[in-house]
């Protein structure tokens, strides 16, 4: 995906936010989408099933308007978490400028973060994006839950943060780190606009 | 903490406090301008002292224009009434930084919106910043010129808000610190806490409360703080909350997220800016036009600037390269218009064509005719002074020279050797050839590019001498580019001498058009060889040999009958080889000998006409040969011849 299109003066970010089934990827967009204005949004679109677990994909088109002289606009996903649906996983995650990883940080989802993380990076490789170049930031969501029951994100670091990537922690359903990790992640995703080469401009 | 820290530290600001940093560090292209838009006692005001703080900082000797509408139109009419409007204009595109505060009040002063707007054209087109604070968006603005708006809105707007707690916080610690105050750090962190409309309020209450400590020995407790300023208690709960848990219910944190990905945003897609400001400066500094890379920057829509900068570093280097080859080749073609501007690539790929071309090599002058050894006599005085002057001021005095002589005379001796030194004289390339040759070129020409190409080769030559310009006659072909390139020399004030055996009258075969323009140079004949020549060609020839210092014999020699130059040559030659065959050391004698041996016919050569009529009578003060001829000492008188005729 062309990242800034100088000849419609574009600028279109997709981010996906990918993670284990219910570690609150959906809950990330719907605090999002509750938090920006009517008019710079667009209409969240959900396929859920009756059990309101993601069928499909998450997605939210956020409009913030012209910037520099370019109209600029994020896209976020999310992918389905449940591990049966690799190949929606794959497609959603074509063309991705950032990934946002949302752990469940509860202990006793520590292997299927694991089982996730290892997803993502095959899914990625698969599609021939190195693993090491895509901006990518970890979230260790849940962190609101009684201290026993959760690891704390320095676990997690040591877990799942062997590229040193950023990390947070986060309560997305009570809305924090939700913002601070969009931030993040787009950040990371502008600074790489600066360093691409020319060719692909 | 600079002052600049104090607005970054408010995510909202950070836009506007790294526009501004830009716009002191004059880094990069100029905003020009550069709109800070913010509702009252945001800051505005301290953001523009900050950027003429950190300019002067780093300039001292900058020259700053802060102004509000008020006092710009108390200049603008003072000036007007002074008769020095323009100056007060030129003051102002002139100044380093201009910063105009509060320019929505600019509503009022009509008479005065003309000026700012051919202020921000000027400084624009000279590429200096200006900075414009607003207290209304641009869409809100009212009774502003709409070139002036215009103006304005093809700047670069960012945006200032009032600060959040943690940074009034800092800012006001950062001001205590600037004044030297001391007031508890919780009376301070209660004061940022209060709900104040604007930093103004907050600054003026730290003041007040500043005042009211110095007075008073009892230390200022925050409830006591609060009262003074009027402020209430409920904003200290809040700043404790704000100590705790992030307050999701307070700031708006779309907004946070949108000035963040603004600056962002900003940052990245401004940098084509950067970029192409950078590539103007390294290229013009390398000398080369930039015109390509400044259309760019013109344009009010950002474009991608990649293509454009890599075509043209391109053709950049491409022209570089193309110079230097030129400058190597045709020191005259290096400092062309063409190569300092890459968009006359097409062109500068011509002239260093044309540079290579003319880099063929051209027949040099012979390096044994050395002008050191020409010599001169009475009868050669007036052609050795004219060669001196050519020599002294290649092209200016004499162009073209026609030498005449008979064979042997010394021509090619002196083209040869006033092209050599032509040539130590910095006069390069010089062109010396026969005109057989020259005629042999022309024929050798098989097609339109190859005559193009040998035009350029002989249309840049510093000095051309052609020999045996005679031996021109009836081609045709060849004297239709001589004259060519007669005219190409002339106007160029090149040098050019040429040799001939017969002067222009007497030149049949040739074409009125090359005869006119050689008629418009100089003519001197060069005659056979006096005898103070052939004393100097003969010293010259037995130098180093064992009769160097034999003046008898280099007398006797000089006396000889010679009418060329060639002939010399001949007779030292044959005293020499009779000396070399009997192993003896050359003579008076011996030269006698072997020199009136001979039949008199070989030792003259053929007769010729004009020029020293060799009779073979010769004075005997002249040499002391005597001719086989009758020699009369003395004619008889009118009367003896005639009593002899009446015998």
């Amino acid at each position: 995906m062309s990242l800034v299109n100088f000849t419609t003066r574009e600028i279109t970010c997709k981010l996906v936010y990918y993670g284990p089934g219910r570690s609150g990827k959906t809950t990330n967009l719907l605090y999002i989408h509750g938090r920006v204005p009517e008019d710079r949004r667009g209409n969240m679109i959900s396929l859920a099933t009756q059990s309101d677990r993601t069928l499909f994909f998450d997605f939210l088109p956020l409009e913030l308007g012209v910037i520099s002289g370019f109209t600029t606009r994020f896209q976020l996903y999310t992918v389905p978490g449940q591990v049966y649906y690799n190949a929606t996983r794959r497609l959603v995650l074509q063309g991705a400028d950032g990934v946002v990883f949302v752990a469940d940080s509860q202990a006793r989802r520590f292997e299927d973060n694991l089982e996730s993380f290892q997803n993502l990076q095959e899914n990625l490789l698969d599609q021939g994006v190195d693993v090491r170049q895509v901006p990518l930031v970890l979230q260790y969501n849940k962190q609101d839950l009684p201290p026993d029951l959760v690891l704390a994100p320095a676990e997690l670091d040591d877990a799942l943060n062997f590229r040193a990537v950023p990390s947070l922690p986060a309560d997305a359903l009570h809305g924090s780190g939700v913002f601070e990790t969009l931030k993040l992640l787009s950040g990371l995703v502008l600074q790489r606009l600066a360093v691409r080469p020319p060719a692909s401009a | 903490m600079s002052d600049f820290e104090c607005f970054t530290l408010e995510p909202a600001n950070r836009a506007a406090a790294a526009a501004a940093r830009a716009a002191a560090d004059a880094t990069g292209v100029p905003y020009a301008p550069l709109v800070v838009i913010g509702g009252g006692g945001t800051g505005k005001s301290e953001l523009l002292l900050a950027i003429a703080a950190r300019l002067r900082a780093s300039h001292p000797r900058a020259s700053v224009e802060q102004l509000d509408p008020d006092a710009l139109v108390e200049r603008y009419r003072g000036a007007l009434l002074a008769a020095r409007g323009d100056e007060l204009r030129d003051q102002l595109v002139g100044a380093d930084l201009l910063l105009l505060d509060d320019l929505e009040r600019l509503a009022r002063h009509r008479d005065c919106q003309g000026l700012v707007a051919d202020l921000l054209d000027a400084r624009r087109n000279a590429g200096r910043e200006v900075v414009v604070t607003l207290a209304v968006p641009l869409a809100r603005l009212e009774g502003l010129d709409a070139r002036l708006v215009r103006r304005l809105a093809e700047g670069t707007t960012v945006t200032l808000s009032l600060p959040g707690p943690e940074v009034r916080l800092a800012i006001l610690r950062h001001k205590l610190a600037e004044l030297a105050g001391e007031l508890p750090d919780d009376v301070v962190r209660a004061l940022a806490a209060a709900d104040f409309g604007s930093l103004r309020d907050y600054t003026g209450a730290l003041s007040r409360l500043l005042a009211f400590q110095a007075a008073s020995a009892v230390p200022l407790s925050p409830e006591d703080a609060l009262l003074l300023i009027g402020a209430s208690e409920v904003a200290t709960s809040r700043m404790a909350v704000a100590a705790g848990p992030p307050d999701r219910t307070g700031p708006d944190e779309f907004a946070e997220f949108l000035s963040d990905i603004t600056a962002g945003v900003s940052e990245q897609v401004d940098r084509w800016k950067r970029l192409v400001g950078e590539a103007v400066l390294e290229w013009a500094g390398q000398g080369l036009r930039t015109r390509r890379l400044e259309a760019l920057l013109e344009q009010d829509v950002p474009v991608d600037p990649e293509p454009v900068l890599a075509a043209y570093q391109r053709d950049a280097r491409e022209i570089l390269a193309l110079a230097a080859e030129a400058a190597a080749l045709a020191p005259d073609l290096a400092g062309a218009e063409v190569f300092h501007d890459p968009d006359q690539l097409a062109a500068a790929r011509d002239l260093a064509a044309q540079a290579r071309s003319r880099a063929a090599p051209l027949s040099a002058p012979l390096a044994h005719y050395r002008w050191e050894d020409l010599a001169q006599g009475p009868a050669s005085r007036l052609v050795m002074l004219a060669a001196r002057d050519i020599i002294g001021e290649p092209g200016r005095r004499y162009s073209p020279l026609l030498v005449v002589g008979a064979p042997g005379s010394g021509k090619s001796h002196l083209l040869h050797g006033l092209g050599n030194a032509l040539a130590g004289r910095g006069v390069t390339p010089v062109a010396c050839l026969g005109a057989t040759a020259f005629a042999a070129e022309v024929r050798g020409l098989a097609d339109a590019d190859a005559l193009a190409g040998w035009r350029q080769r002989y249309r840049w030559v510093g000095a051309l001498l052609l020999d045996d310009l005679h031996l021109l006659a009836d081609d045709r072909r060849a004297q239709e580019e001589l004259a060519h390139l007669v005219g190409e020399l002339l106007e160029g004030q090149r040098q050019m001498v040429f040799a001939s055996l017969r002067p222009l009258e007497e030149l049949a075969g040739f074409e009125a058009r090359l005869l006119s323009r050689l008629h418009g140079g100089l003519l001197v004949e060069l005659p056979p060889p006096d005898r103070e020549v052939r004393l100097a060609v003969i010293k010259r020839l037995l130098a180093g040999g064992p009769a160097a210092q034999d003046a008898a014999l280099a007398d006797y020699l000089a006396g000889r009958p010679a009418e060329s130059v060639r002939e010399v040559h001949a007779l030292v030659h044959r005293v020499l080889s009779a000396a070399s065959a009997q192993q003896v050391v050359p003579s008076p004698a011996l030269a006698r000998e072997t020199l009136e041996a001979l039949p008199l016919g070989a030792a003259r050569g053929p007769r010729r006409s004009g020029g020293f009529r060799a009779s073979g009578i010769l004075a005997p003060g002249l040499g002391m040969v005597r001719s086989r001829e009758k020699m009369v000492d003395q004619w008889p008188g009118a009367t003896d011849r005639l009593i002899g005729e009446l015998r």
